[in-house]
């Protein structure tokens, strides 16, 4: 059974040249043990920081990281997928894939084998020793994504991994995402500025104010999966978080 | 209206006072030194700090050479009017064709030799079987180290010639090799100064030819054109011999006053040891003097010129007389 | 054929510099004690072939040792410089300043620590092979992203971790960067290296010859000297490309 992902009152601030500007202003999320909850937002609202918080590369000034209803300490048990395609360019597909291995200091050799596993559940047979260059931006995400699946946390955190590609390609991967997260049941915080995309994937979708962070509404989404993006009630799900997030944005 | 006045007014002053130091400045010779200056520079510095150059209506700019073999290109090319080289240098530069005639000598006589210390236990050169020697002129100091072995009775093949660049006190000092190369003024000072005892073998007497160590060569078309400056130059210089002469003492100090920067202990010591080494008549000595040194040098295959018919120096400079 | 074609420009750029020097140097009658003529130095060098070339493989053999040197220690240096910041703020001027340092100034060191033979050459030369080294494989060294950091990080890599599985590879491309401008400077170092005191070497050539005034040598000395630089400098390419292809 997969853990529960609990933020309570995280607040964050960075130090400026003009001073102190609060980033996150006590924001609680919380994601049940293998459910899925996107953060949507417009940019620069801190969603990566909430992200970063989350995975434990940074720390709150205050609040605090629930894991399994337990406070986060050290191993890490949150796999983080940054928003930029952090492949390594100098290791094949597969060696990315099973960098938290090299990390953890699990043998390569199984790893490959469960990597190629993943890599044929992909789609990525036959890529495996191709250099992240060659391969195409719909086809390095899915290199990612398998990479943060590999990493053998109960937890996913992916910020934003599908906004750099273009319509087609990310409709067809969030299709295909769903479909692997059914499967394998993580839980996954998922950070996007798509509206649509956190209507057809989420159970909880929750909307956060601009600068300094704060979540203004919690929706959830209980639609039977695979859902269509142009189905009435994913159409209007999708209008009310809009409003709500125009509102947010007047306020 | 005023701004472009004041600005012209600038350029001309500037330019009024070019022409006026032209005018008012002598001839300007250039001299090519050897090395950096050093006590040998003696006569030069006096001439220049009494004014004899000036009295004569000579500026005399002194220049420091890049490497050994600049004195003689630049003054063949004209480039400098006067230049100071060994004779034997100048001897492989007219040989290489280079257009230069031997006009002078400030150092009649050699001032190299082989220096060792005594505390290797070499009282004669013939304990230098099997050691090892340090210079730092290529190709000539081998051939003059291996005449000198020679002489002694030593096999030069069992004796390793090591060549050790500009710093050869530091090769003899830490060991590194067992004699040097060197000047009797300079080297021997320095070793000395370090608490060493030098123990010095002057080339002359093991078989090198005599040679002059410092001579003043200029280039055949300074000399074609020249209108008397040379005479004058040369005559200031004797002056300045005979007053170093008359009063030594005072000689050394003017030289200090004027370079305190030189103002070593060896420095002080080497020029107390070149006084008597200089040449007061700046004579090129006689005709077979040169003829030996060509022969050896020819025979070592520095040179190739052969015969008697090569003349190798000019004295009309020289003479108390006028020029020409 | 796509090989020697490569090869014609430069060498018809070449050779039109060279003719037009020769020009330059009869019409305005350079004496060759001042500039020697192309013409002369090429027939020094077909003359004395065989006696330069030896003489250039012992200029090679210092600076490819003082390359291997220069390149090792420019990288441990870098490495120690990008794992501590007090360590590269007090570092860092200091190499800078031992770029300052003339040859003839530290020649006697370098000769009481190696003596005359073949390493006081390498040592001159890896003086100025690992400066660019060091430059180039730091600026590599820190050319990871931050999210690249932000991956190891959750994964909860330590310092070593990070260094060898990111830092160290990113550097690579920069670090080859570096020594490509250091071979060229190492060539120079040994090459400064034999004036301090050698029996051999295309440097020591050049002294003596000037000493001789023979500068058509001189200028065959440096021609196979430029040829020594070239060479070293597409060695370097050559690696370079083999390891950037297996390592992707």
């Amino acid at each position: 059974m997969r853990s529960s992902l609990t933020l309570t009152s995280i607040c964050k601030s960075f130090p400026t040249p003009r001073g102190r500007m609060a980033v996150l202003d006590s924001v609680s999320l919380n994601v049940g043990a293998g459910g899925w909850t996107s953060l949507v937002g417009p940019s620069g609202c801190g969603k990566t920081t909430l992200a970063k918080i989350a995975s434990g590369i940074l720390s709150a000034d205050a609040g605090r990281v629930l894991i399994g209803g337990e406070d986060a300490a050290h191993p890490a048990a949150v796999a983080y997928m940054p928003q930029h395609d952090t492949l390594f360019p100098w290791r094949s597909a597969i060696e990315n894939a099973i960098l938290s291995a090299d990390v953890d200091g699990r043998s390569r050799a199984e790893a490959r084998t469960e990597a190629r596993h993943l890599f044929a559940r992909f789609g990525l047979s036959g890529f495996e020793d191709q250099r992240p260059s060659t391969l195409s931006g719909g086809m390095r995400q899915r290199v990612a994504l398998a990479r943060t699946f590999l990493a053998h946390r109960d937890i996913l955190v992916l910020d934003e991994p599908f906004g750099a590609l273009d319509a087609l390609t990310r409709a067809g991967l969030q299709r295909w995402l769903s479909d692997v997260w059914m499967e394998l049941e993580h839980t996954v915080l998922f950070i996007t500025h798509d509206v649509e995309e956190a209507v057809l994937l989420s159970d909880r979708i929750a909307v956060s104010s601009p600068l300094p962070g704060r979540i203004r509404t919690e929706t959830r989404v209980e639609l039977p999966r695979p859902r269509s993006r142009v189905s009435p009630e994913v159409t209007s799900i999708r209008a009310a978080l809009m409003e709500s997030l125009a509102e947010g944005a007047i306020s | 209206m005023i701004q472009i006045q004041t600005r012209w007014g600038g350029w001309i002053a500037a330019v009024g006072c070019v022409i006026l130091s032209l005018c008012a400045a002598g001839e300007t010779i250039q001299v090519m030194l050897d090395f950096q200056l050093n006590a040998n520079h003696l006569p030069l510095v006096v001439a220049v700090e009494r004014e004899l150059f000036a009295a004569a209506g000579l500026d005399i700019e002194l220049l420091v050479p890049t490497s050994a073999s600049d004195p003689a290109k630049l003054a063949a090319a004209g480039v400098v009017e006067i230049a100071l080289t060994p004779q034997i240098n100048y001897m492989i530069a007219r040989d290489a064709g280079l257009p230069v005639t031997a006009v002078g000598a400030l150092i009649a006589e050699p001032l190299g030799g082989l220096l060792t210390l005594e505390g290797q236990g070499i009282a004669s050169l013939s304990e230098l079987a099997g050691g090892k020697i340090g210079y730092s002129l290529e190709p000539l100091e081998p051939i003059l180290w291996r005449t000198m072995l020679e002489a002694s009775g030593v096999d030069p093949s069992t004796v390793d010639l090591v060549h050790v660049g500009m710093n050869t006190i530091a090769a003899l000092l830490t060991g590194q090799v067992d004699a040097i190369g060197a000047f009797r003024n300079v080297e021997v000072f320095h070793v000395e100064q370090r608490g060493f005892a030098p123990v010095f073998f002057p080339q002359e007497e093991y078989g090198v030819p005599q040679t002059m160590e410092v001579i003043f060569i200029a280039g055949d078309r300074t000399i074609e054109e020249d209108m008397g400056a040379l005479s004058r130059f040369f005559t200031a210089l004797r002056e300045a011999m005979v007053w170093i002469q008359a009063v030594p003492g005072e000689a050394e100090a003017l030289f200090f006053e004027a370079h305190p920067e030189l103002g070593t202990d060896v420095e002080h010591r080497s020029l107390l040891a070149t006084l008597p080494l200089l040449s007061a008549d700046l004579r090129l000595g006689a005709t077979d003097s040169w003829q030996v040194l060509q022969a050896y040098l020819a025979e070592h295959e520095l040179i190739e010129l052969e015969g008697d018919d090569v003349v190798w120096f000019t004295e009309r400079f020289l003479s108390d007389a006028a020029p020409r | 054929m796509s090989g020697l074609r490569r090869w014609l420009a430069p060498a018809v750029l070449l050779l039109v510099v060279l003719a037009a020097v020769e020009t330059y140097l009869r019409l305005a009658s350079v004496p060759d004690y001042i500039f020697p003529q192309p013409s002369a130095v090429l027939a020094e060098l077909v003359r004395t072939l065989p006696n330069l070339a030896s003489h250039a493989l012992t200029t090679v053999a210092e600076t490819v040792i003082g390359l291997l040197i220069g390149a090792c220690a420019g990288g441990a240096l870098a490495m120690l410089i990008i794992l501590s910041k007090t360590v590269e703020r007090a570092l860092y001027p200091l190499i800078i300043a031992t770029q300052m340092v003339p040859v003839f100034a530290i020649a006697p060191l370098l000769v009481v620590w190696f003596g005359y033979g073949i390493w006081s050459k390498a040592a001159t030369a890896a003086l100025l092979v690992f400066f660019p080294v060091v430059v180039g494989m730091v600026d590599g060294l820190r050319s990871p992203t931050e999210d690249q950091r932000d991956l190891l990080r959750s994964l909860r890599a330590n310092r070593w971790q990070t260094l060898r599985l990111l830092e160290l590879p990113a550097s690579i491309p920069a670090f080859f960067s570096g020594l490509k401008v250091g071979v060229t400077l190492g060539v120079v170092g040994a090459t400064i290296g034999e004036w301090i005191g050698a029996q051999r070497g295309l440097g020591h050539v050049m002294v003596q010859a000037n000493a001789l005034l023979k500068l058509e040598r001189v200028f065959a000395a440096i021609a196979l000297l430029t040829v020594v630089g070239l060479l070293l400098f597409g060695l370097v390419r050559i690696i370079e490309k083999r390891v950037l292809a297996r390592r992707g």
